[in-house]
This record gives structure tokens, sequence and C-alpha cells, in this order.
């Protein structure tokens, strides 16, 4: 137990100390990749623990870099006001959509959030206070640092609200919702309640990510925002790294962001291709993630894949 | 405090036009055991399943403790007091057999107790209760038939209910099985919960129970005293008569 | 009479929407699959036959060669990586068919490149004249093309031996097996099948409208949705839910504009999720 805070600590330290032994383009992926990291630990909130999948979780992303442009492009307002601002909207956003479609189950949820950010981006591409077609400019801060840090402080503040989630009863909540939402409403859990508070916890990081960027990238428009694309990401590496844990999507999206980088350099084309077959193989081999091979194989070494396979083939 | 812990008034269920239940009237006393029977497809699980908030009634009243619960959700029945299994188990299959009953401690009458390790401890206590001890590590999708039955009924009673609805837990179980579950519902009584007990086998409910219920179409064709309700001509037609058949 | 004209383009449309949903109901009531790579299945058979008609090969004499190769599609990937999850948790099935999505989508974008193409046999551009009403006959094709096939699809289910066995499967595997049927092969040929209409379905899209990669990005919620109205059970009904779609979305361009298609087709879906109860959905 104490060697892995150890290593724990070695490896925050360690991600820490980038901005000073790493060059420029290392520090920018390094905000790229810790920003999409705290993207897959929220959504791994509701998706991983209970098992609730939305595939439209990149509009709060959207929200959040709109919140932060609007206060400080339109409004003059500092950076820290503009993110208070997103993540109320985000916050107020996914309190008001849970409403209506977390009464949703299975495929009809997942299905309903395929449309959210689309419809959103139409919104703002219509919206004078948005920029309508154009986007929005924001003020320029020069000082990758700064925008490093700022970005692995909210990963680790999502990740020890995961850790929180993990051992207390709201968790026990989410994931006895995964596990069978009849069974859990008639134990006693107000699953309503517990879906929404999930999601709107979700909204909460994924919306700072998104101003964090916003303000970083210094521009933003409605297809920037609003991408679809994130969708994919985030949900791919949370089932990777091993979804409803606390380090599995942390690990899913470094791991994951970084072998993409190395392939977007040499075959830059083939990129994306890769994220819908590294779906593919973790879903029949691993589904429960990285971070049960370690366990697992060390137990069962290479029966470890029949066995998943075995587990639910017909 | 009123004897009656639970009165149902004029129940109603339909399903696409057909009654599944049909004006349905008992109450139940506390720390009673009441037996429910009936044939196959007399609305026994459907009742359950309106009395805990499963289903929605068409029309009536249910009351509980005095005060009206017929449109309050299945999770604030549980929170008032109600508990119930499931005909067909329904564990929380990946997570352990300790963390099912956990589960049915955290939350329960009143929201339950909030602290896990606690409600862990007093998981292992109610698996101890149900002979469910030696398997609390284990996953709970792996347990037979006749475990799943004590695991559904340990989790039940973790949630401290002042009304526990068994949904036919002795069906397929062994005449030894049987036996200790006759022992367990009586030692749960004793413990101060008031019993509504489904099910298909009569010897043993007739042992059991202080008054028996039964339901045929979705009627109520007789209800008191055991010995008196099983000789009641309707009741040896409706039900007994044709299984002697 | 505009909104005449209106109404009549939406309910061709419409047909041709119910298309799309049937193979994915299919697979959905049987198999318990929501298979969100639908709409890219309906993407590769409108390339399949466009290039076919770059060859010189009309759309209509393709149409069954696309449902052909579509149909082997399908089944390959049932047999040999669906049926090895099939009965884990939906959320598994829902992420792999949604990787499937991902990998067709971008590969397509490899091969074909992000251009848009169309399908132009003369006939596509032609219409007549019925009353003050014209009638485009790529449409009207595509919309009878739809029914016939609906209705093939529902003799097939009703009235042959292949039909009672995916039905029987669809009720209750265990009891199916009882009866000599191999699950994992009427699986297949069930997943075959709703790739096939998927194909039949992305032909027909070529005719009336643009094929790029990225059109099941839309077509796959809007095959759910219509699923869901028309429920899983009925093909005709689902022909019947397209067109409700298409004749909805026709009457939000005319009066909102297009730019708020996809906003009201968005609200419409939840509205009709919320509003009309899961459990009516099963098969009958």
């Amino acid at each position: 137990m104490n060697g892995r805070w150890f290593a724990l600590a070695a490896a925050v330290a360690l991600l820490a100390g980038v901005p000073w032994f790493g060059n420029a383009v290392l520090i920018q992926f390094g905000i790229n990749a810790l920003l999409i990291a705290v993207l897959a630990q929220s959504w791994n909130i509701l998706g991983g623990f209970a098992g609730y999948v939305s595939f439209g979780n990149s509009v709060f992303y959207g929200l959040g870099s709109y919140g932060v442009a609007i206060a400080m492009a339109q409004w003059n307002l500092p950076f820290w006001v503009g993110l208070i601002f997103a993540a109320t909207i985000a916050v107020a956003f996914a309190a008001l959509l849970g409403w209506p479609i977390l009464r949703l189950r299975g495929p009809y949820f997942a299905i309903v959030t395929l449309g959210i950010s689309a419809a959103m981006s139409a919104l703002a591409s219509n919206l004078d206070i948005a920029g309508k077609n154009v986007g929005l400019i924001l003020p320029l801060t020069r000082n990758d640092t700064l925008f490093y840090e700022a970005s692995l402080v909210l990963l680790a503040a999502a990740t020890l609200t995961v850790a929180w989630i993990a051992r207390s009863r709201f968790g026990m909540a989410l994931i006895a919702i995964r596990e069978d939402e009849d069974a859990a409403a008639s134990v006693g859990v107000n699953a309503t309640r517990f879906k929404i508070a999930a999601l709107a916890m979700a909204a909460f990081f994924t919306a700072i990510a998104g101003g964090i960027h916003a303000y970083w990238i210094t521009y933003i428009d409605p297809a920037g925002s609003f991408d679809t694309t994130l969708d994919v990401r985030m949900v791919i590496m949370t089932m990777f790294g091993g979804p409803g844990t606390v380090l599995g999507p942390v690990v899913g999206a470094l791991v994951l962001s970084a072998i993409y980088e190395v392939l977007a350099d040499s075959i830059s084309k083939a990129a994306a291709l890769f994220f819908g077959i590294v779906i593919l193989v973790a879903v029949i081999f691993l589904p429960r993630g990285l971070v049960d091979l370690g366990g697992g194989f060390r137990v069962l070494r290479w029966r470890y894949f029949l066995t998943n396979i075995r587990q639910y083939r017909i | 405090m009123s004897a009656k812990l639970f009165e149902a008034r004029g129940l109603v269920k339909r399903f696409q036009g057909l009654l599944a239940v049909s004006e349905v009237d008992f109450a139940i006393e506390r720390g009673a055991i009441v037996g429910l029977i009936g044939p196959n497809g007399a609305g026994k699980s459907t009742l359950v399943n309106l009395v805990a908030g499963a289903l929605r009634l068409d029309s009536g009243e249910i009351l509980f403790d005095g005060a009206r619960i017929d449109r309050l959700p299945a999770y604030a029945r549980a929170h008032l007091g109600i508990a119930r299994t499931y005909q067909i188990a329904k564990p929380f299959p990946d997570l352990s057999v300790r963390d099912n009953v956990a589960i049915g401690a955290m939350f329960g009458a009143e929201g339950g107790v909030r602290d896990r390790a606690k409600a862990r401890a007093m998981a292992d206590e109610w698996l101890d209760f149900v002979g469910l001890a030696a398997q609390a590590d284990h996953q709970a999708a792996r347990l037979g038939g006749p475990d799943r039955k004590r695991l559904e009924f340990a989790k039940a009673l973790a949630m401290q209910p002042k009304l526990l609805l068994l949904d036919e837990v002795m069906a397929g179980l062994t005449p030894v099985e049987v036996e200790a579950a006759v022992g367990l519902i009586e030692r749960t009584r004793a413990r101060g919960v008031t019993v509504l007990v489904i099910e298909h086998v009569v010897p043993a409910i007739r042992r059991l129970s202080d008054m028996l219920l039964v339901l045929q179409q979705g009627r109520l064709i007789a209800s008191g005293d055991p010995a008196t309700v099983l000789n009641d001509p309707r009741v040896i037609e409706a039900y007994l008569g044709r299984r002697r058949a | 009479m505009l909104l005449v004209q209106i109404l009549v383009n939406g309910v061709l449309l419409g047909g041709l929407y119910g298309l799309m949903a049937l193979g994915m109901a299919l697979v959905w009531g049987v198999l318990n699959i929501v298979n969100l790579a639908h709409g890219a299945f309906i993407m590769l058979g409108g390339y399949l036959v466009f290039f076919l008609f770059t060859a010189g090969l009309d759309p209509l004499v393709s149409l069954p060669i696309a449902m052909a190769v579509l149909f082997l599609f399908g089944y390959v990937i049932q047999r040999s990586l669906l049926n090895l999850i099939v009965r884990s948790a939906l959320l598994n099935t829902l992420l792999f068919t949604f990787g499937l999505d991902v990998v067709l989508t971008y590969l397509a974008q490899l091969l074909f490149s992000a251009d848009f193409r169309t399908i132009n046999p003369s006939y596509a551009g032609a219409n007549f004249s019925v009353g003050a009403v014209t009638v485009p006959v790529g449409r009207l094709i595509a919309f009878a093309i739809a029914v016939a096939l609906a209705l093939l699809l529902y003799l097939l289910l009703e009235r042959t031996r292949l039909g009672r066995a995916i039905r029987a499967t669809a009720q209750n595997l265990d009891a199916a097996r009882l009866y000599g049927v191999n699950p994992a092969q009427i699986y297949a040929i069930t997943f075959g099948i709703g790739a096939a209409l998927a194909g039949a379905a992305g032909t027909l899209y070529g005719i009336v409208a643009q094929i790029t990669p990225y059109i099941g990005v839309t077509l796959t919620p809007k095959s759910f949705v219509i699923a869901i109205i028309g429920g899983l059970d009925n093909p005709l009904r689902i022909v019947a839910g397209g067109i409700v779609i298409g004749v909805a979305e026709a009457v939000t361009s005319l009066y909102l504009g297009p730019t708020y298609t996809d906003v009201v087709s968005f609200g419409l879906l939840v509205l009709i999720l919320v509003l009309r109860p899961a459990q009516s959905l099963k098969i009958a």
C-alpha cells in the first residue's frame, strides 16, 4: 500500500515537473492530454460508475469554452470569473437536461445524447452573444506553464473526487444503479437524484476543462467547441483504461493520447481509425479495462483473454 | 399508533385493458405474518409490485403507518420501511455478496446508514442470520438458486424494514430448505418485522401465517384464519381442487 | 399548395427513412443489439453503388448487388466478432458497434475521400406534375422500393421457416435451441439481413441525396427514432414511422428554416422517448 502511494506521488511530481524539463512541444501535448484526461475522468462518473453511456458530454466542454469566452471577450471579466460563470451554466444545463433524459435507460439514453452537441452547436451559431458562425476571440496570455499546471490541478481535483465517489455512499448508489436499476430503487436508491448529481459533477469538471482550453487557444467557434470527436475519445479512453475505477480513465487517456500523437506524426490520416480499432479490441479482450489486466493477467496469464471471451459469447 | 400497519383499499390494476388486480381490500396488523396464496397468474406478483411501488395503481388507496403511500415512488416507500424480494432474484451481479447486502443497509428505511464500513459490518450480521456468511466474498452472480433467495432475504432485512414482502422465496426449494426458510421467517417476525409471504407452496404457509389471503384471477376470494380459509369451499374449488385434479 | 408539395416530399423521403430504420429495428428486436454502425452500413451501400454507377451500372441493377454484399459483410461481422460479446451488457455491444462505426467512417474517409458523391441516373433529377404538385421521380422510386422491401421482410418473418426461427430466437433463446435452431447462425443471418436492408437504403439515399463518409452520424439516430416510433415488431409500421419523421422534417425546414432541423429533431427525439414508455417496445 505504501509503495503504491509512493509511486502515485512520484508520478504526480513527475507530471508537475514537465514544464521545467520538457520542451514547448511536450508542454503543449501535455495540456491537451491532461485536459482530455479530465474529460475521460468526468465521463467516468456517470458512464463508469452508473453505467449510463453518454455520447454528449462534449456539450459541457462547449458550454465551458463559450462561458469563458463570452465572459472574457464580451463582458471583459477576468478569467476566474469566466470559469465560475462557465461551470455554473454547465451544471445548470446538466440538471435541466438530466431531468428528462436520465429517466431513459440503456440505448435510449445513449442515442439521445448523440444529438445534444449538434443541437447546441446549431444554437451557438445562431446567437449574437456567441459570435454566431464566426466565434469569439479571447485576450491573449502566453504562459503555457500556467495552463499546464492549471490542467494538472484540475485533473487531480477530478481524480480525487472520483476517489471519494469510489468509497462513498454516493458511489455505491451509482454502482447499484449500474448493476440493476429496478433492484436499486426497491432498496431505496433515489436513482434520478443520484444520476442527475453525477451528470452535474461531470459537467462541472468538463466545463472547466473547456474554459481552460478556450483561454489557452484564444479562439473558439461552434464546430471546434461542440466537437463530437471529443465524445468518441473520452468514451474510448475510459473504456480502455477501466470504467468505474479511479485511475483507469487517467491511464487510458494518457496512454492513448501518447500513442495517438506518435501515430499522427507518421500516418496522420489513419490516426482516427486507430481509436475505433482500440475500442473493438478492448470490448472483446479487455471488457474491464487496462487496469484490470494487471491483476487478471498475473493470475491467469494468456487465459485471461480467453476467459473474457468465453463469458459473453453465444 | 393503530394496530394496522398496512391497509389496501379497492386496489385495481389493468394491463392493456385486462384486469390483473381487481378491487382488492385487506389490512395487515403489526407484527403479523400474513400469507398470500393463489394459483399461477392470480395476480400475486402484481400485488407485490403495487405495494412496493414498482407499478402504479389504476385506482384504490394504500395506507402505511396511517399515511397514503400509493403515489410515492419505490425508493420513497423503501425509506418508509417497506422492503421486498423479487420472485426471480435480482442481485447486483458484479458485486460481492457482502456489498449486495451492504447496499441494503446503506439505503433502506430512513435512508440507511451513511458509513460504508459500518454497513459492511451490518451486512455480515445479516449474512450470518440467513446462513450465507461463508459466501460473503463471492461474486453475487455466481450464487446458486437457493443462495440467491437467501441473498434477497438478507438484502431486504438489512434495509431494517417494518414490512417485508417475500415474493415466492420458497419456490424451488427442497423440503429441508423450506423448513429453514420457515424458521427464518419466524425469527424475522420475532425481531418485530411484519411479513407478507407470497407463496405457491401451501403447507408451509399454512403453519406460518396468522392470516391467509387467497387471490384468484385478480380478486380476493377469501381471507382470515388459515384453517377456516383453507376449508372454504370456494378456495378448495378454485385453488386446491384444481391442484388435486 | 406549398404545404401539399412539402407533404408530398416529406412522405416520399419518409418511405426511405423507414427503410433505413428497418434493419436497425430487426437487429435490435432479435439480437438486442442497438447497432450504432447502422448508419455507416448505409454509407457503405451508398459508396458501393456509386462506384458501380461510375462503372456504368444503373443503381436499380446494383441494388440487389449492394444488398448481397452487405448481407455477407454483416453476416461475417456478426459471426466472427459480435457473437463473441452478444451476451455481455448492453453497454458493451453498444460500444462495440460504436467502435465499428468509427472504423468504417474513417476507413471510408481514407479510401473514398471526404468529397460529396451523388448517384445521378437520368431519372434521379426528373419529375412530373400532378395538378400543381411536382413529384420527383427519384424519390418516388425510392419510396416504392422501400415499401416493397418492407413487405418482403414482413412476408419473410411471417411466412417462412427462417422467419419463424428468427422470431423464436428473438423471444426465447433457450426454447429456440430446443427446437434445433442454432442461435449463432440465426444471429448472423439476422444481422446480415439488417445490413442488406442498410445496403438498399444506401443505394436509394445516394439517388436522392449526397453521400459522404459522415452521413452515418445523422442516419443512425434517425433510424433509431423511427424504430421507436414504429415499434420493433412490424416492418410496415416502421415505414409509417419513417413517413412521420420525413413529414416532420419537411415541415420544420419550411416554417423554421433548415438550420433548426437539428434542434427540432433532437427535441422531437427526447419528446418521443420520454412520452413513449420503453416497455412497449418488446418484439411480439
